[in-house]
């Protein structure tokens, strides 16, 4: 045991320097720690993707300018995917499924090549037929944040 | 001459005398038990730094309804909190009440669902008298299954957006891939 001889004190006397950690309070504190982390815990992380929806009122005049924009359109049918630009579709921009699923990866592609062509464009209008489910929608959505087009609408009419 | 019990019986090498002594010696059990706390705060330790880590500050804001299952989005957003519009289990519902069947919703020729509107007209009325000096900010969340088709959906959107619920955000699930965190949606 370590011990020391104190100065000035009787001769032969030694002092314990052993000291023992009082470890209650800092069980009780992790008790109450962990306590509070579990009943605020958040188990599921849930994300978002945010929309505007485009398509309502009555059309309105457009000024030159905005007939010379780019106006990219991302049709989802039951047959596939229809990409078009100020009205027309755009070469290879008729995506058919691949058997039963849409093909996300030739739609991102194509996306990329064309905001590659239009760097400066980050807006783009997905519109969809009544029949498509809401999980082929936002999976539509999602290869188009992918492809550096981040401001979404959402159209119904085609 | 009595029979009696044979007493035990110890080997030659040990002396009977002695062992008779140490058995003599009136010794109480002890019952004190030490118990290791090493292993116990260990654990503790570990667990609070994994809830640490895993802390969210912005809590619960929208809870998983066990029927509904959302779709999953590589590319998402932090979810905000905002008024919530439930689509699955075959019906709409907003803070808790139902505002009409999906499959009633899909057959009516009108796009605005009557109650849908009163009940966020309701909730716009409210945020404007509890923060008059804090502009609606029109933030909606859907929370829709993922089997929902889209003619129910763009019912709901067009509801939101025509009593000023104009920033939608679809409620998903994370997949892998990094979170985007990038500016708010136009709107």
């Amino acid at each position: 045991m370590a011990s020391v001889s104190a100065p000035g004190g009787r001769s032969g006397g030694k002092k314990n320097l052993n000291v023992e950690f009082n470890l209650v309070p800092f069980i009780d504190m992790l008790s109450c720690l962990i306590c509070f982390l579990l009943m605020a815990a958040v188990w599921v992380q849930i994300g978002k993707i945010s929309v505007t929806q485009s398509g309502q009122g009555a059309p309105t005049e457009q000024t030159p300018e905005q007939r010379m924009q780019l106006n990219l359109v991302v049709a989802i049918t039951p047959q596939g995917f229809l990409i078009t630009a100020n009205g027309q579709t755009l070469q290879d921009g008729d995506i058919l499924k691949s058997g039963n699923r849409y093909d996300f990866d030739r739609l991102g592609k194509k996306l990329k090549e064309i905001h590659s062509q239009y760097p400066d464009k980050n807006d783009i209008v997905v519109m969809s037929e009544d029949s498509i489910k809401y999980e082929d929608l936002i999976g539509t959505m999602d290869v188009c944040l992918a492809n550096e087009f981040p401001n979404i609408s959402v159209s119904g009419t085609i | 001459m009595p029979i009696k019990k044979p007493a035990p019986h110890l080997l030659n090498s040990v002396k009977l005398k002695y062992a008779k002594k140490q058995l003599a010696r009136k010794k109480s059990a002890s019952y004190d038990v030490s118990l290791n706390l090493t292993p116990m705060i260990d654990m503790f330790v570990t667990l609070v730094i994994f809830l640490l880590m895993t802390f969210s500050t912005s809590g619960e804001i929208l809870f998983i309804q066990k029927d509904i299952e959302l779709p999953k989005a590589e590319k998402s957003d932090t979810l905000e909190q905002a008024p919530v519009v439930i689509i699955g289990a075959g019906q709409v519902v907003i803070e808790g009440q139902s505002v009409g069947k999906m499959d009633d919703i899909a057959e009516d020729e009108n796009f605005e669902i009557a109650d849908l509107s009163e009940r966020l007209n309701n909730l716009k009325r409210n945020y404007q008298s509890l923060h008059p000096n804090q502009q609606f900010s029109g933030q909606i969340i859907i929370q829709g299954d993922k089997q929902i088709p889209f003619r129910v959906l763009k019912k709901v959107m067009f509801t939101c957006t025509s009593v000023g619920y104009t920033n939608i955000n679809f409620a998903v699930l994370p997949s892998g891939g990094a979170q985007k965190k990038g500016p708010e949606s136009a709107g």
